[in-house]
């Protein structure tokens, strides 16, 4: 049975004072259903990705929330695994649609982060980490530059590399109306951002936001004949320990290389099919370690690639990644990014891209990973 | 949440690790804490292979000169009072590295 996207809408994101989470769930459940023409009734069930909401702000039981809102009974779920929530969600309402259990499904991801302070923002991220993890002091900042340390001495690399995915994403930002960055920086810039965890400063981190996403997913051939939309070929996805401690390696993520071998072998289609990758960049070392373990590029070379800007929209090369800005410049609602990643390869499919459009476009890929590489999903999409 | 009880039933646990040595893996510098940890930031973490294989983090104490640090650096797990207490005033004891 074929799984279809036929909608999607976002938020803005970014610093939204003046909405809660569940405004932020509201806005984006109306506005998707808006852009489908479809009534909230038609609608057999929800799926939410959300990640803090119990911990930041003692709201779970969020299913009666959103029942509550629009005055319905329809089963809803809530989905968690850490950052990658809304990949998670979206995984989970395709095998649902799949099944046949229900043919049109909503899937919406929000998050609401800066109502608190940065330091209890941190701490609650950091309940995707072990134990022994939290214990230590460790951040999840610090968990990436244990490993971003590791790979720049392995492969000869310095901080250079890592900015370029930056300065990259945030060129690409500076093209996404609803995107929480929308300005330029320079290599320079990002060397001199204050250290947040050495060796990653500042502008190596995606940012604390706010926002929300929403995916209509069907296998209604009338919707299906109506609407258009693109399909899901694929969606895979693969844990490992929650700690890096139990990791044989700290230079690749295992979960991520599972669930794309995968999705390409059920998609079957090759690694050069796709033109546009949204790839998990919650730390610039992130986008690199993507780009190695999802099979596009040898490990190793990541570095050096990203420093020739070989995924820059504007150098037409045949494989884009994040044009939506990435998690970077984008910003990272956490539980709405997994949901935002397969919008953007959605509104590339279907052309309406605006300033960010890549021509001739067939394949898109999104790659959302939860915590320091315990849960990852990879979804290939196409029309 | 941190109870005393999640506290006394981890701190049976992290005896065994004591006086065990190893080597730095990698590190980091952590300038943006969780708030029990806010008092002590800027701090050093270290992933740490211990002689008989197993990994841990932990933070390095007894050695602030950061140009000292560098992969494969000795060091000896000890015990420290490094997070602030909570309510019920349990101390909360964990291990942490020193440079051999």
């Amino acid at each position: 049975m074929k799984s279809q996207i036929i909608g999607y809408h976002t938020t803005q994101f970014g610093e939204l004072w003046e909405k809660s989470l569940f405004d932020l769930v509201e806005e984006t459940i109306v506005g998707v259903l808006k852009n489908t023409n479809l009534e909230i009734g038609q609608v057999d069930a929800l799926f939410f990705g959300n990640m803090l909401g119990g911990i930041l702000e003692n709201n779970l039981h969020a299913g009666a929330k959103i029942a509550d809102i629009f005055g319905i009974n329809t089963p809803i779920y809530r989905v968690e695994g850490a950052c990658a929530s809304g990949g998670l969600a979206i995984n989970l309402v395709h095998e649902y649609v799949q099944s046949g259990k229900g043919k049109t499904v909503l899937v919406v991801g929000a998050e609401k982060m800066t109502d608190v302070q940065p330091e209890f923002i941190t701490q609650g991220l950091m309940s995707a980490a072990s134990g022994e993890e939290q214990e230590s002091g460790i951040t999840f900042p610090g968990l990436y530059a244990l490993m971003a340390r590791v790979y720049l001495d392995k492969f000869k690399y310095d901080r250079k590399n890592l900015a370029a995915v930056a300065v990259k994403n945030h060129a690409h930002g500076l093209l996404n109306p609803t995107a929480h960055f929308r300005k330029v920086i320079t290599i320079e810039q990002a060397l001199k951002s204050s250290t947040i965890a050495a060796p990653l400063g500042l502008l190596d981190c995606s940012p604390v936001s706010d926002g929300a996403a929403s995916l209509i997913i069907t296998s209604d051939p009338a919707l299906i004949k109506k609407k258009g939309g693109v399909q899901i070929l694929s969606s895979h996805v693969a844990t490992d320990s929650i700690s890096l401690l139990q990791r044989d390696s700290l230079i690749e993520i295992k979960a991520t290389q599972i669930a794309a071998e995968k999705a390409f072998s059920e998609a079957q289609i090759k690694r050069s099919d796709i033109s546009l990758a949204e790839v998990h960049d919650c730390f610039t070392i992130a986008e690199l370690f993507a780009m190695e373990d999802i099979g596009f590029w040898k490990k190793g070379e990541a570095g050096k690639r990203a420093l020739n800007y070989e995924t820059l929209k504007d150098n037409n090369g045949p494989l884009i990644v994040n044009t939506s800005g990435g998690l970077k410049a984008s910003g990272h609602p956490v539980g709405a990014t997994g949901i935002k990643q397969v919008g953007e390869l959605y509104l590339q499919l279907i052309g309406k891209a605006e300033k960010r459009q890549i021509k001739n476009i067939k394949y898109g890929l999104a790659h959302n990973v939860g915590g320091s590489g315990g849960t990852a999903v990879v979804t290939i999409v196409g029309i | 949440m941190i109870s005393p009880v999640k506290v006394w039933r981890r701190q049976k646990t992290i005896r065994d690790l004591l006086g065990k040595e190893g080597s730095i893996v990698t590190w980091t510098k952590i300038f943006t804490p969780p708030p029990q940890f806010k008092h002590i930031a800027p701090y050093t973490i270290v992933f740490v292979k211990l002689e008989n294989g197993q990994n841990i983090c932990a933070q390095l104490v007894d050695c602030m000169d950061d140009s000292l640090l560098e992969v494969g650096k000795k060091v000896v797990v000890t015990l420290r009072k490094l997070r602030e207490s909570v309510s019920e005033d349990v101390i909360p004891y964990t291990i942490a590295c020193k440079c051999i």
